[in-house]
């Protein structure tokens, strides 16, 4: 008696802002990335002076620019937040530390569950670029509230020496939409990592083997899975040494120490094969497929969905699997929901000592911007006009993957919340997360197999 | 028909007129009348010297650290007599600027007394010098036609002292009685003329005086050492002892001037308190002037349009004023005084008034010695400004350019302006990383790159006019490039303590910092000689510059090198500072060196292996020696000092003073063996290398002697062998396996074999190389230990790695070779390694930025002596477009395109841009054999023996090569764009011309995809991380990057990946839209 569900959610992918359009594309590696800021600037701009006029009051602060500042003259300045952080990976500085690019190497492969973080330095400092004037700010901001990318609005004073004094920070203003009572389950995975060997691959493979077959169990127990209405399979789901900020493939180019590329086609065979057969048991209604840097499309943020033609079985399938962008985006029944693969947030995670993945995740949800760190420390298509990472509607859940750590936190906003979650990697510890739409509480489960 | 009509000629010039005027109109500047006031908002903000002391001078002694020295002609009268006065600048401890006027100095010579001459004799010779002066100061038509009898009488002055020549050894004791004369440097001048005619000295008729002695010498050099002042060294004035001039009397612009007599000054030793550095003054500047399209810009056309200047304190962190002078409107820059000028004539006076006002001690910058500053100069002279060269500490005085020629050993030939900023330093950072270090690139950006870890914008000169005559904005972005410009050179002046060393350089020879910076060696060696000589009573003759060089001598040898690759260690055995100990352990000196033998032989002389003869210790003790032995044994009191210090900058300044006592000993010897100098002595410097030489054969017959199988109670375990030997160093093969085990026998050795030789020569351990690769003389690379567990570094010498004339790919290549072969102890990897990059390059895998060489446009083409490729390059940039192309004084970057056969490398030669931007094939043969071929033969010989070229050039790995189609020449014009299958190339029928792969490979489409795919990601993350790079570097996000720097190593990649990404973005559209048709619910 497997039929599908008669409870099918009322779906709408809103996703469309992370989608290059032509105008996007055309020219596009003819440009630099000051146009990034300046659409990014453009955009947030007027929601931090009205969320000025509502946090300091209205005619209570004179918004100028820094050009115009007179020393000692309380002033609302808006502008972008630039971390100088001296251990920030420099292409320059490597080829300087030429004879280190073999110590690197060793780092690598002795990879950590944790994110490295970036060791700090008394030279590090914060700057404020504004009108293309620069400042540093000291006074009441920290290292650990802020990222380069952010843009701010800033109340305080200019000093000497190109120095300025913060009294007070305003950020964006934020829009939540109103939550609507809604029933179902939707389950994530992220970061698959299949290799194409099957000896690497197994854990991975039998967990996602167990987890189809244990979403696909009808009968009547005390561990019954609830009826899944989406699966959403965050990648990356091939393995890749990539992290979106590496310097060293530039380095060994030009230090003549250029590693052999490996192809990844045993890996989508493999990817293709899971994917399918989670997609054809009869109780799974659409899985979306995700991808994260390193998966087999442009690895430029936003990442556009992973191309057909590498999945050939699945085009063949009943139409249950989709491809959507990363960051993803989508409505059910008014429950609006963001997936992120996480590298913008792992990036994120090195330069403070202090923040977890939650904590990153509010900062960016305070930022009102996705990735704030696109492109500077994490590779992003070159947009001009405007910028695609921008929040313009923050989520009620937030999905991370591949963070180091399952975590969740309720992120008040404004009367509401939003709730955020971290999601470790599959391929390391076989957990997948259930998240029940009507109460937004979590179901963490392990799909390793006792051997 | 045309040509006969009347006034037709007069037609062409009104048109030619016209376009110049036209293109004039484009170049120059637009006015600012409307916009600006005549007279510019200046903020003078801590411009100013801290407030003098009311009380210095007067009821408090004045202290002042001497940075700057000149002399000056002071007229007699009816109540004095001509004197040549000394200007002393300098700082005092406060901060305040100070001109020392020293009155009462009178230079001298000497010349020995002429038989018979006594004390009786004095007058008679001092009257006929003073009139024979006096006549030849009237025939020259000086300006009293009368002179005052006063100021004949005291011309000169005359007396005998008792002293001796500098050279020879004529016994013990044996001082003569010599006539000195002193007098002012005209009058002295004019006597050494005189007498070379003969001089009635004892009313008994002319008498010829023959030599002269210390006639020839610098007149700064002579008072510095007769007062025992050094360069930078402080002295004081007690209390009460000068006279302070007021403002109306004053000729400088320091703050303080005072007179004092030579004898009331106190000079104090560079020792305890000081040893300090007064709070001097650094000013360091850049301009930016417009260029007509490609000319490099001169001075009798072409505007100034900004200067940016930042003052810095030595000591402290950061400058205390930055500013810059802006010819037009300019947006604020935050930190820095943006000083808008209505034109340029306002922009040079206003911004020589700042020069005057904020009173540096140092002037700073880059190239600003053959820039900079004789273009504003030149520029003030053209416009007609002359308070402009009024740049100086004197208020009558303007700066002169002039061209001076310099020769040394150490800086090659070259000719370098010269220009005077009375009282002030010319620092320039590209005179002192040139004279100091060896780079592939002196260029500011690569400078700052290499000491600093830093790059900066470069802005084409082509650009700049666009910026200048856009707006405020553009011209406030100009203003940040020029004040960076400007920034760099304190940084690295930090970074190198060049300022600290040269002061402690300058104390310890006794010269002014100023000469450090303009003279060669030779005369820091006589300033300590001259001091030393003073003590004995020596005298150092003028010796014609005998321009003739006679006999050559003999270099220091080498034992021919045993050629090979040693996986075992080899130990160095190095003689401590070689050619001083040589000076002192065997009395070689001036003093000391005999015509003939005198007495018994090592014990009253010496017989040197090139056969002079010296007198031994015994019978007198040389001045070299004494000095040497001084300037060693001061270097280990810095050196000791130095350790005890607890303040930083203090440490700074000791082991600034131990380099400079280092450098200065062994100059010593070069000073002998200059043939075109003060005191040429051959003698001195054949024996020191004749000596050199000996003692590394010695070294070689005693290490062989001693260190045989089974010595050492066994730890030999074979006879030691000395592969090599250069100069001073000698190396071993001692037959040991582990580093511990050759340290050890050869702290032995030093040891043992040091006995053989005269203290305080002194064989040394310090250094085991391990691998060693010995390539021929002058030749090796080695791992470097000196710590038996870990290796401190790869050493190499006489390798292609700094050499400038070859591509950056050579150097690369050699060092990761060297790697693999010294560090990994792996030498197939290190043949593969090097068989896979010429493989890469043949298939056009290697970056282009590692392919470039480039070339200063020095002249011309016609005044070279060969086609040079650099040239032809220029002149063919120049037709496509003039603007842009290189100008002379430019570096012009190339690259060897393909060609047919047999056209000639110069026309081969390509911009790297114009073939990024048309895929112009590169000709990766020519790298092949003309650049990397003999350079890899070199080090794998050893190795692969004869056949180590063939196999690199010839091997299986050349077999494969990569075509390029090209976009331009030729060919390009008949291509016809044909739709190609992605997987096996081939030609899609127009029917299917819109798939990405044909029929047969479909099947294979998630394959092809992925090999595609892969291909993007690489140059996807090289795309960002290369402009974001490139972002960081000029540090503005909201701005474009503007930058031409060429010899930054990620420019002509940068470029590169847009045109591979455009292509490769393209290959992905057309695997068509990614999503499957859309999802049901």
């Amino acid at each position: 008696m497997e039929t599908a569900w008669s409870n099918i959610l009322n779906y709408k992918n809103v996703s469309d802002r992370y989608i290059l359009t032509e105008k996007d594309k055309k020219g596009a590696f003819t440009r630099q990335y000051f146009e990034v800021y300046e659409a990014r600037l453009k955009e947030l701009k007027p929601r931090i002076l009205e969320n000025a006029e509502r946090e300091i009051g209205k005619g209570k602060f004179t918004h100028s620019q820094l050009s115009d500042a007179k020393q000692d003259e309380e002033i609302f300045v808006v502008g972008v937040i630039v971390k100088r952080i001296a251990a920030r990976p420099s292409i320059l500085k490597s080829l300087l530390n030429e004879d280190k690019v073999a110590y690197d190497d060793y780092e690598e492969d002795a990879e950590e569950d944790e994110v490295k973080r970036y060791a700090g330095s008394i030279e590090d400092r914060i700057e404020l670029e504004s009108d293309k004037q620069t400042v540093r700010l000291e006074g009441n901001i920290s290292m650990d509230e802020c990222a380069t990318g952010c843009c701010v609005g800033v109340l305080g004073k200019l000093g000497k020496e190109g120095v300025f004094h913060v009294n007070r920070l305003v950020w964006p203003s934020v829009k939540v939409p109103k939550k609507v009572a809604v029933d179902g389950t939707i389950a994530f995975v992220s970061g698959l990592d299949l290799t194409g060997d099957l000896e690497d691959d197994r854990l991975t493979i039998s967990g996602l083997e167990f987890m189809a077959d244990w979403m696909n169990v009808q009968v009547g127990n005390e561990n019954q899975c609830p009826p899944i209405d989406r699966l959403v399979v965050i990648g990356p789901l091939v393995e890749t040494k990539s992290n979106g900020c590496d310097v060293q493939s530039v380095v060994r180019t030009l230090t003549l120490s250029r590693a052999e590329k490996h192809s990844s086609t045993a890996s989508l065979i493999t990817v293709d094969k899971i994917i399918n057969s989670i997609a054809e048991k009869p109780l799974v209604n659409t899985v979306d497929v995700t991808p994260g840097v390193g998966d087999p499309c442009s690895s430029m943020w936003p990442l556009p969905p992973i191309h057909r033609v590498c999945l050939p079985r699945c085009g063949m399938s009943d139409k249950k699997v989709n491809l959507v962008t990363n960051p993803y985006e989508f409505e059910v029944n008014g429950l609006r929901v963001m997936t992120m693969s996480g590298e913008n947030v792992s990036e994120l995670l090195r330069t403070s000592l202090k923040w977890t993945g939650a904590d990153a995740i509010e900062n960016i949800i305070k930022w009102q911007h996705v990735a704030p760190n696109c492109p500077d420390t994490l590779d992003a298509f070159p947009v001009a006009e405007r910028d695609p990472l921008i929040m313009d509607i923050t989520p009620h859940v937030i999905i991370c993957g591949n963070q180091p750590h399952a975590e969740f936190r309720h992120i008040p906003i404004d009367g509401s919340n939003c709730l955020v979650v971290c999601l470790p990697k599959f391929s390391k510890t076989r957990v997948a997360c259930f998240l029940n739409l009507s109460d937004l509480s979590l179901k963490w489960q392990n799909f390793d197999h006792q051997f | 028909m045309t040509s006969k009509r009347p006034g037709g000629s007069s037609f062409q010039p009104e048109v030619k007129r016209k376009r110049e005027s036209d293109e004039f109109e484009q170049c120059y500047v637009s006015r600012f009348e409307n916009e600006l006031p005549s007279v510019p908002t200046i903020d003078k903000t801590g411009w100013a010297r801290p407030a003098v002391d009311k009380d210095l001078g007067i009821s408090k002694s004045i202290a002042c650290q001497i940075l700057e020295v000149e002399t000056y002609h002071e007229d007699g009268s009816a109540t004095s007599y001509d004197r040549t006065n000394v200007k002393l600048y300098g700082v005092t401890k406060s901060g305040n600027s100070i001109c020392v006027i020293v009155t009462d100095y009178f230079p001298h010579f000497y010349f020995q007394a002429p038989q018979g001459f006594g004390v009786e004799h004095i007058g008679t010779a001092q009257s006929a010098i003073c009139n024979m002066v006096a006549a030849a100061k009237r025939r020259g038509g000086s300006g009293q036609a009368q002179l005052p009898g006063k100021v004949v009488d005291n011309l000169v002055h005359v007396e005998i002292v008792h002293g001796e020549n500098l050279y020879y050894f004529r016994g013990a004791d044996t001082k003569v009685p010599f006539v000195k004369v002193s007098g002012s440097t005209e009058a002295l001048h004019k006597a050494r003329m005189e007498l070379k005619n003969g001089v009635n000295l004892m009313g008994k008729g002319p008498v010829n005086v023959g030599n002269l002695y210390e006639s020839n010498i610098n007149v700064i050099v002579m008072f510095l050492a007769k007062t025992n002042i050094v360069g930078c060294g402080w002295i004081e004035i007690p209390a009460g002892k000068c006279r302070i001039l007021s403002n109306s009397e004053k000729s400088s612009r320091c703050q303080i001037e005072v007179t004092v007599p030579v004898k009331n000054l106190i000079v104090h030793e560079s020792d305890g308190e000081w040893a300090g550095i007064a709070p001097i003054r650094t000013l360091s500047l850049d301009i930016e002037c417009i260029g007509r399209r490609g000319v490099f810009p001169e001075a009798i056309k072409d505007p100034i349009i900004q200067i940016a200047n930042l003052v810095k304190i030595e000591g402290e962190a950061e400058p205390f004023v930055r500013n810059c002078f802006v010819l037009g409107t300019c947006a604020p820059v935050v930190g820095s005084n943006i000083i808008q000028c209505v034109n340029e004539k306002v922009l040079l006076e206003k911004w020589a008034e700042f020069v005057r006002e904020v009173d540096p001690d140092i002037i700073t910058g880059y190239n600003i010695l053959n820039f900079d500053l004789p273009y504003i100069l030149d520029r003030a002279k053209v416009l007609s400004l002359p308070q402009v060269s009024h740049l100086g500490r004197q208020k009558e005085k303007g700066s002169v350019v002039r061209d001076a020629a310099i020769s040394s050993k150490q800086m090659g030939s070259r000719v370098n302006k010269s220009i005077d900023i009375h009282g002030r330093i010319i620092f320039d950072v590209l005179q002192v990383v040139l004279r100091d270090y060896k780079l592939r690139s002196y260029t500011l950006n690569s400078v700052s790159y290499q000491f600093l870890s830093e790059q900066k914008e470069d802005v084409e000169h082509n650009i700049i006019p666009d910026l200048q005559r856009g707006d405020e904005q553009t011209r406030r972005r100009l203003a940040q490039y020029c004040l960076k410009d400007a920034y760099l050179p304190l940084r690295l002046l930090d970074k190198l303590m060049s300022i600290i060393n040269y002061i402690e350089m300058a104390r310890v020879t006794g010269v002014p910092m100023n000469f450090l910076l303009t003279k060669g060696q030779q005369i820091k060696i006589l300033s300590m000689m001259l001091r030393r000589c003073k003590q004995n009573n020596f005298f150092l003759p003028v010796i014609e510059a005998n321009s003739g060089d006679g006999e050559g001598y003999e270099g220091a040898t080498v034992i021919d090198p045993i050629r090979g690759f040693y996986n075992e260690p080899i130990a160095t055995l190095d003689f401590a500072s070689l050619y001083p100990s040589i000076m002192i352990a065997h009395n070689l000196c001036y003093t000391t060196l005999l015509k003939s033998p005198q007495g018994v032989e090592n014990e009253d002389y010496i017989r040197t292996p090139s056969g002079q003869y010296f007198a031994t210790k015994s019978k007198r003790r040389g001045l070299l020696p004494e000095i040497l032995e001084d300037i060693l044994a001061a270097r280990k009191r810095a050196k000791n000092d130095m350790k005890n210090e607890k303040d930083e900058f203090k440490r700074m300044v000791y082991n600034g003073r131990q380099l400079a006592l280092k450098i200065s000993a062994n100059s010593v010897y070069g000073f002998t063996g200059a043939t075109v100098g003060k005191l040429p002595c051959l003698e001195i410097s054949q024996s020191v290398t004749a000596f050199g030489r000996k003692m590394i054969d010695m070294t070689k017959l005693e290490v062989e002697r001693i260190y045989k199988k089974g010595a050492l109670d066994g730890k030999c375990p074979a006879d030691a062998k000395v592969i090599y030997g250069d100069t001073d160093s000698v190396m071993v093969k001692f037959g040991v396996e582990t580093v511990a085990q050759a340290m050890e026998i050869g702290l032995d050795a030093a040891k043992e074999v040091s006995k053989i030789f005269t203290p305080p020569i002194k064989l040394e351990f310090e250094k085991v190389y391990s691998p060693y690769l010995l390539i021929n003389k002058k030749r090796y690379a080695g791992l470097y230990f000196t710590k038996p567990d870990v290796h401190d570094k790869m050493d190499c010498k006489g390798l292609e790695t700094v050499r400038r004339d070859n591509c950056p790919l050579v150097a690369k290549v050699l060092g990761v070779c060297l790697e693999k072969l010294l560090i990994e102890r792996d030498q197939q990897s290190a043949l593969d390694f090097a068989k896979r990059t010429i493989s890469d390059l043949l298939c056009n895998k290697i970056d282009i930025s590692l392919l470039i060489i480039s070339k200063e446009l020095t002249k011309s083409g016609d005044k070279y002596q060969a086609k040079q490729a650099h040239v032809e390059l220029a002149a063919r940039m120049k037709k496509r477009d003039a603007g842009s192309a290189p100008r002379l004084g430019d570096r012009v970057p190339y690259v060897f395109v393909a060609a047919a056969k047999n056209v000639p490398a110069y026309e081969r030669a390509e911009d790297p841009t114009f073939v990024l931007q048309n895929n112009i094939p590169l000709d990766t043969k020519h790298y092949l054999t003309n650049q990397l071929a003999k350079p890899l033969a070199r080090i794998f010989e050893p190795i692969l023996g004869d056949r180590a070229e063939k196999i690199l050039v010839e091997g299986e790995h050349t077999r494969v090569r990569t075509v390029v189609q090209s976009k331009v020449g030729g060919l390009a014009a008949f291509t016809t764009k044909s739709a190609t299958c992605l997987g096996c190339k081939s030609v899609l029928p127009r029917a299917e011309s819109e798939n990405a792969v044909c029929k047969h490979c479909e099947p294979k489409l998630p394959t092809i995809f992925a090999s595609r795919m892969n291909t993007m990601h690489e140059l996807e993350n090289h795309f960002g991380r290369l402009w974001t790079e490139c972002q960081n570097c000029a540090k503005t996000m909201q701005d474009k990057v503007n930058c031409s720097a060429r010899d930054c190593p990620i420019y002509y990649m940068r470029e590169k990946v847009r045109n591979e990404l455009s292509e490769a973005s393209a290959v992905i559209e057309r695997f068509g839209d990614p999503c499957f048709q859309a999802p049901t619910k």
